[in-house]
């Protein structure tokens, strides 16, 4: 009773958190919902910003309701998947063709709590994580120069000396290959906790080279991409719950 | 009789227009020597039999004109929309001077156009026209491609338009390409002058083989659209922030800045995603680059992307600092719909700095050892802002 009422916290602490960042980004820059409405359909800005921190305002008093009825929890989701969208229709960044699946960990998280069944949970979790682990790894290997200034700076940080673009780019290419592989066997060996491990180690690593890499200006980046590293946590904690004989859905 | 008249004037100069469609003039890195007279072609076989003549500050009509012909043309299919264009490479060029030319096919001759090139001569006048994004919005892609004309016709030492990138909105859709090229025939003058353009890659420019073909960046060998255009002792420096800011762009930038500040040339950076932006957040040019623009003391730097008018206070080093900051300016206003850049109050634009939503163009007119930015805006004949810099002793 003790650990359930402790993973549903975390649970609640790392979504706060990643809700909060989306809402900062959204009053502090706007996202693409706000340039969508503004620049494609005609709005004026007021209405267009309006209507973007409207919503975002909204996925916090959901956030606040889900603790009365986790249904609530959906609309959180639809808010994340919203944003992922409307970055996929502006456009202008290395991969937006991918954003949706690339952001899916992010998408689905908030659903956690929505299932009864812990298999149903994690299954949810489960391909989320895998597909943002696959389609970065595609992006990866497509050389997504994000990641690319990623590497040579972190390099840069141990080393005190730039890699050549050229090797970095073929790491970042190999990188982006075991991220695939990785994210194809999670799928397939989801009982593995080594693995399901590494997706957290490596969620909350790359999430981390954000701050690293933009200082001040990479917290609200590394706050977005909690569930890289809260889901396969979450993930770890449904498959030793169902390993239990007595098993009962954890939350 | 009048209206059959007009009919078959209209008719006759579409038919010229249409066998020189999006009409356009680049220039690259030696401005003052070296243009490309590009157009696009709807079918290949319009291209056969296709001339250039050119002659240099004397109209082709005028007595004793030494005129020039180029037969030598390349064509290459599109990527997208189905289209090929066709370029002449006009080298050799001399500088500070007026290139009147006319292009030809067995069938059709284009009107008489002409272009300036850049003065090598460092005390020679010179003006350039800066500006970005001009995306979503072609009726105000127009309105500010007819006041970019106007400021060509009032200021005629203007050599070229150094454009910020974000050109359209989804660079994968020709239709876009095909409207933003129509557009941009509006800065053509009513006698015939072409405003030359300086392409530099914006984020909404995604389709990367495309960008390159139309503005022949493959062929130029700038591939990845970093390179310097020299303007007399004005280095432009154009820079991409849509590939890697710290791998070989890096190394290049620091040893272009080592080279030109030692050589006492004005240098300018100029890029897409702001490193101090007036609405979004901060590019990774604010990290990894600007600490190179301080050590080497570039002279002032134009952005684009934040769709809003904005002049810095002159930074260094994260502060204001009015013996040694450099002033951005920018951020994108040829067209696309402005931001109110109120958000976030940032603490750059305190005075002399400010930002607005207001679309407009910079005018950079070097003169006499100092150079003088002003803002032009649509609906006014006078300008928004003027700022004077001088020299830096780098």
């Amino acid at each position: 009773m003790q650990s359930k009422k402790m993973i549903k916290s975390i649970f609640y602490a790392f979504l706060f958190f990643q809700i909060m960042a989306s809402l900062i980004n959204i009053f502090k820059y706007g996202t693409d919902i706000g340039s969508y409405f503004f620049l494609t359909r005609g709005w004026a800005e007021d209405s267009s910003l309006l209507l973007e921190r409207v919503w975002g305002v909204s996925a916090i008093a959901f956030f606040a309701l889900s603790f009365w009825k986790r249904q609530f929890l959906i609309p959180i989701s639809l808010f994340f998947f919203s944003i992922s969208f409307f970055k996929y229709v502006q456009g202008g960044f290395f991969g937006s063709d991918l954003v949706v699946y690339a952001h899916l960990a992010r998408i689905v998280f908030p659903l956690f709590l929505v299932f009864k069944s812990d298999i149903y949970k994690k299954w949810v979790l489960l391909i989320g994580v895998a597909s943002t682990f696959i389609f970065h790894g595609i992006e990866a290997m497509m050389g997504n120069p994000e990641f690319l200034d990623l590497f040579i700076y972190f390099y840069s940080v141990i080393f005190k000396s730039f890699p050549s673009e050229q090797l970095s780019t073929q790491i970042i290419y190999w990188v982006g290959v075991s991220d695939i592989l990785v994210g194809v066997l999670a799928l397939i060996f989801r009982k593995n906790i080594f693995i399901i491990g590494y997706l957290a180690f490596w969620g909350f690593f790359t999430a981390l080279l954000r701050p690293i890499f933009y200082g001040q200006d990479g917290i609200i980046p590394f706050f977005e991409r909690v569930p890289h590293f809260a889901a396969p946590i979450l993930i770890i904690l449904l498959i030793k719950n169902l390993k239990n004989r007595n098993h009962r859905s954890l939350l | 009789m009048r209206t059959i008249f007009t009919f078959v004037l209209l008719l006759s100069s579409f038919s010229v227009m249409a066998e020189f469609k999006h009409l356009r003039v680049l220039m690259h890195s030696d401005p003052s020597h070296k243009a490309m007279v590009v157009y696009t072609l709807d079918k290949k076989k319009y291209a056969k039999g296709s001339e250039l003549v050119y002659s240099i500050n004397q109209k082709m009509d005028e007595k004793d004109v030494k005129i020039n012909k180029i037969t030598k043309y390349s064509v290459k299919s599109l990527k997208r929309g189905g289209k090929y264009l066709l370029k002449f490479d006009l080298n050799n060029l001399k500088e500070n001077s007026t290139v009147y030319f006319k292009i030809s096919t067995p069938n059709k001759t284009s009107k008489l156009y002409h272009f300036k090139t850049a003065p090598k001569d460092k005390n020679a006048p010179l003006a350039l026209l800066f500006g970005g994004d001009s995306r979503s919005d072609s009726a105000q892609r127009r309105v500010m491609n007819k006041k970019m004309k106007e400021l060509v016709v009032q200021n005629p030492e203007i050599i070229a338009l150094v454009f910020g990138g974000d050109m359209i909105e989804n660079g994968m859709k020709w239709s876009q390409w095909e409207k933003w090229l129509e557009d941009y025939q509006v800065t053509i003058t009513d006698d015939n002058r072409i405003l030359p353009f300086v392409p530099v890659r914006g984020n909404h420019e995604t389709d990367r083989k495309l960008f390159n073909q139309l503005f022949f960046m493959d062929e130029a060998g700038f591939e990845d659209v970093y390179y310097v255009s020299y303007f007399s002792d004005l280095a432009i420096i154009n820079l991409n922030t849509n590939i890697s800011h710290l791998g070989k762009q890096r190394k290049w930038l620091e040893s272009t800045l080592k080279d030109l500040s030692s050589k006492g040339y004005w240098m300018v950076p100029n890029y897409h995603r702001p490193a101090y932006p007036a609405v979004k957040s901060p590019g990774k040019a604010k990290k990894h680059w600007v600490p190179l623009f301080e050590k080497y003391g570039v002279d002032f730097v134009f952005e684009s992307d934040g769709h809003a008018l904005k002049r810095t206070a002159p930074i260094f080093n994260g502060e204001i600092n009015h013996q040694k900051g450099i002033v951005y300016l920018g951020e994108g206003g040829l067209g696309v719909r402005q931001r109110n850049p109120d958000r976030g109050n940032k603490w750059y634009f305190q005075s002399p700095g400010y930002t607005y939503s207001m679309h407009h163009a910079f005018l950079l007119r070097k003169k006499n050892g100092s150079i003088k930015v002003s803002v032009e805006v649509p609906d006014s004949n006078k300008s928004f802002d003027q700022m004077t810099f001088e020299k830096r002793n780098n």
